[in-house]
């Protein structure tokens, strides 16, 4: 039942020289650099529990690979949901917590299309701007990878850790891919191939979604380590509700929470400086939801655009046979990377994307009919899988960037609202005209490209299919220099208000055809550099 | 935070023992392990086991590996939470909903266990473990509607028993290696250094066993 939607008495006020609303990975990296390069006092709001569980995690392992269940049990706030939302996953370490781990950088196309390929947006800073923040971000999140080929694959400096290697079966698979001509190297990971800061090098459980050596980097063990060292006050199942201004100016004077162990208090939050990292979701959600009389629209939304275009990525799949015996299980998560097609060089037409490829069972598991109808038992079950598992099978997927249509968008939805009242979010994703005519070429591209790859190694299609979901969302509250047309500017601070600031996936201009944690990581790492200039050194 | 209380946390280290043991995890991986709980729904032990027999690969198993399964199983069944709550959907369309699972698949299984006994009985004048082999897959067949024999379903969704004994062993590690005769070891942790190595064949099953 709701709860009054009237944000009540201050019951109690705490106060910071920082705030920073949200407690996945960009709240994390933005915590850790002030807490090392300033002696602001910080304060990290948190609307999900507190999961330090690193004891726990291989019983909980043990029942998802049982039984299938939830590893992350409670890893969610009742009623705060919306459509369209990535998962419902929200608590300190947010959803890096069940995270793959994969960590590719974009490359500098993904921050140049307008200018490189007209079309689309650029973004305010550059690849050279980023390279700096790609690198500290990996050295904080700690990133195991291999240098890929140095045109495909720019860097200032080495990976922290060399790469996970390859297991027989990926190496079976270069070799299968590469007769295609196209170079593949390992996939980088927030995994640790070797001991690095405290964490034991990655022992292959196989279940990244739920680590249970703490081998996978996951943020709660940074706001763990900050914590200890009494360099942040965390607030847990505190849910921020609004944003408010002071008295005659733009600046945020408090935000207003609540406890959710003591839900008819109200907190007062206030800070000289307020970091909204909230993800791609909540981040605009609670621009919109501070409306005021000046801002009616929402705070930071003189441009209309808090909410406005949201994007993410597509792909094309396939699954193929490879004509020779595999054996998958050996480390199904890892995988071997190509950024030969997200570096195209001049084209006459525009497609980007990048290559994966992973060991699969497609057509390869058992089963209890076989192709007659017959029905199977005893031997006969495992005499039909031997038969069917003489040769191997791949995965293969490109993820292909769109465009997103300035209606691409996130708004309160009336209809559904939180216990206190709230209306919560609807997303509906849209691609721009531009994306939408270049879909059918981008298609029929990557799978000629698919096909190929396929079929120079000898092996077959089993299927292949076309997925226009936006993975790894971000936007919502879009960079840009021209407060006219942006959100906030090239460091992500709001044009409209002096002390407010969006970190991370919120700020993209656009999806990339990568996955986005590591870049969304470096982004949050560069705004952090802009805030601390800001704050008692 | 919600902290877990004292009980529920005993509850959820012996119900992951259980899960643990049944996935034939030991060592630090089953640091937990408890005494199993007692559910009040396993399935009758004989029947179970004499459905093994008949579903499950008995050449590669031998009699101690079918044994060694159903004695799994019926951990596993002891172990499972009903409405259990599920991981959350990824990129939701719609609704973000919370996802709960099935509820307990035991006494659906232990009626159908009595039913394969009572048929038995009347068609064979015969307790089910007394059959042939073929006389019992028979019985299994006529329980089962033609839509349960295809891809195998996650233990808990199986609607029949015996599909449900088949799901368990062919998700576990064991069946991997038995299919490619290699020691794969899938889900197990198992450290870096081999993992570039082809894997070693399966040593070779004790004679006593075939």
């Amino acid at each position: 039942m709701a709860r009054s939607a009237r944000l009540g008495r201050f019951q109690r006020t705490v106060e910071s020289d920082v705030i920073i609303i949200g407690g996945g990975i960009s709240a994390a990296m933005v915590a850790e650099k002030l807490a090392e390069t300033t002696s602001a006092g910080i304060v990290v709001v948190e609307a999900g529990n507190r999961i330090f569980n690193l004891d726990e995690r291989f019983a909980h392992r043990a029942r998802n690979m049982a039984y299938g269940e939830n590893p992350w049990p409670d890893d969610h706030v009742p009623g705060q949901t919306g459509h369209g939302l990535q998962s419902r996953s929200m608590a300190v370490g947010g959803q890096a917590l069940h995270w793959g781990g994969t960590t590719p950088r974009f490359t500098p196309e993904d921050f140049r299309l307008a200018s490189m390929y007209g079309i689309g947006d650029d973004w305010p800073f550059d690849y050279d701007d980023l390279e700096p923040f790609y690198q500290e971000a990996e050295e904080r999140i700690g990133i195991a990878g291999e240098q890929g080929p140095d045109d495909l694959d720019l860097r200032s400096r080495p990976y922290p850790m060399p790469p996970i290697p390859l297991s027989y079966t990926l190496e079976r698979l270069k070799e299968w891919a590469e007769k295609s001509g196209i170079p593949f190297w390992t996939n980088p990971v927030a995994k640790t191939s070797i001991p690095y800061r405290g964490r034991n090098a990655c022992t292959r459980c196989d279940t990244c979604s739920i680590c249970p050596t703490g081998a996978k980097y996951s943020p709660d063990f940074s706001f763990q380590a900050l914590l200890e060292a009494g360099r942040i006050e965390l607030l847990e199942r505190t849910l921020v509700r609004r944003l408010v201004l002071e008295n005659g100016s733009d600046r945020i004077d408090h935000a207003v929470a609540v406890n959710r162990d003591a839900p008819d208090e109200t907190l007062r939050l206030r800070a000289s400086m307020f970091v909204l990292a909230s993800g791609f979701a909540w981040s605009p959600h609670l621009l919109l939801l501070s409306a005021n009389s000046r801002f009616p629209d929402g705070l930071a939304n003189r441009s209309g655009l808090v909410g406005k275009y949201m994007t993410g990525h597509s792909s094309v799949s396939a699954f193929a046979e490879v004509p020779e015996r595999l054996y998958p299980g050996m480390y199904q998560q890892h995988s071997l990377l190509s950024k030969r097609f997200q570096r195209p060089g001049p084209l006459d037409r525009y497609v980007r994307h990048d290559l994966r490829i992973w060991e699969a069972t497609s057509g390869r598991q058992p089963r209890l009919r076989n192709d007659n109808g017959d029905a199977l038992w005893g031997d006969a079950v495992m005499d039909d899988w031997r038969r069917r598992t003489q040769t191997g099978a791949a995965r293969l997927r490109a993820y292909y960037d769109v465009l997103p249509a300035r209606n691409s968008e996130l708004v309160l939805n009336p209809d559904l609202t939180n216990d206190w009242g709230d209306p919560m979010p609807r997303i509906t994703f849209r691609d721009a005209a531009a994306s939408i005519a270049l879909r059918e070429h981008t298609i029929e591209t990557i799978r000629d490209t698919l096909t190929h790859i396929i079929t120079a190694g000898g092996g077959s299609i089993l299927s292949m299919n076309d997925s226009n979901i936006h993975d790894h969302p971000g936007g919502g509250c879009r960079a840009g220099n021209d407060p006219a047309s942006s959100v906030v500017d090239t460091w992500g601070r709001t044009h409209d208000h002096d002390n407010l600031f969006v970190v991370g996936a919120p700020t993209a201009v656009t999806g990339g055809c990568a996955n986005g944690t590591l870049t969304f990581s470096a982004m949050s790492l560069r705004s952090a550099e802009k805030i601390g200039d800001e704050l008692p050194a | 935070m919600t902290a877990m209380t004292d009980t529920d946390r005993r509850d959820f280290i012996k119900k992951s023992a259980a899960a643990a043991a049944a996935l034939g995890i030991s060592g630090t991986e089953a640091a937990a392990h408890q005494a199993p709980i007692s559910p009040g729904a396993t399935p009758p032990a004989e029947t179970l086991r004499a459905i093994g027999a008949a579903v499950l690969p008995a050449t590669d198993l031998g009699p101690d590996g079918i044994d060694r399964v159903v004695t799994g199983f019926e951990s596993w069944t002891d172990g499972f939470d009903p409405v259990a709550e599920m991981p959350h959907g990824y990129l939701n369309r719609g609704l973000a909903d919370i996802r709960y699972g099935p509820p307990h698949p035991g006494p659906r299984w232990a009626a159908q266990i009595e039913a394969l006994e009572l048929e038995a009985a009347k068609r064979h004048q015969s307790a089910f473990a007394e059959l042939s082999i073929e006389d019992r897959r028979d019985l299994i067949d006529g329980q089962l509607g033609r839509d349960e024999l295809g891809r195998l379903p996650s233990p808990g969704r199986a609607r029949h028993v015996a599909v449900g004994l088949m799901a368990y062993f062919y998700a576990g590690s064991e069946a991997t290696d038995l299919c490619y005769q290699a020691s794969i070891g899938r889900f197990k942790c198992r450290g870096l250094a081999t993992l570039g190595r082809e894997p070693q064949p399966l040593p070779a099953r004790p004679a006593e066993d075939a």
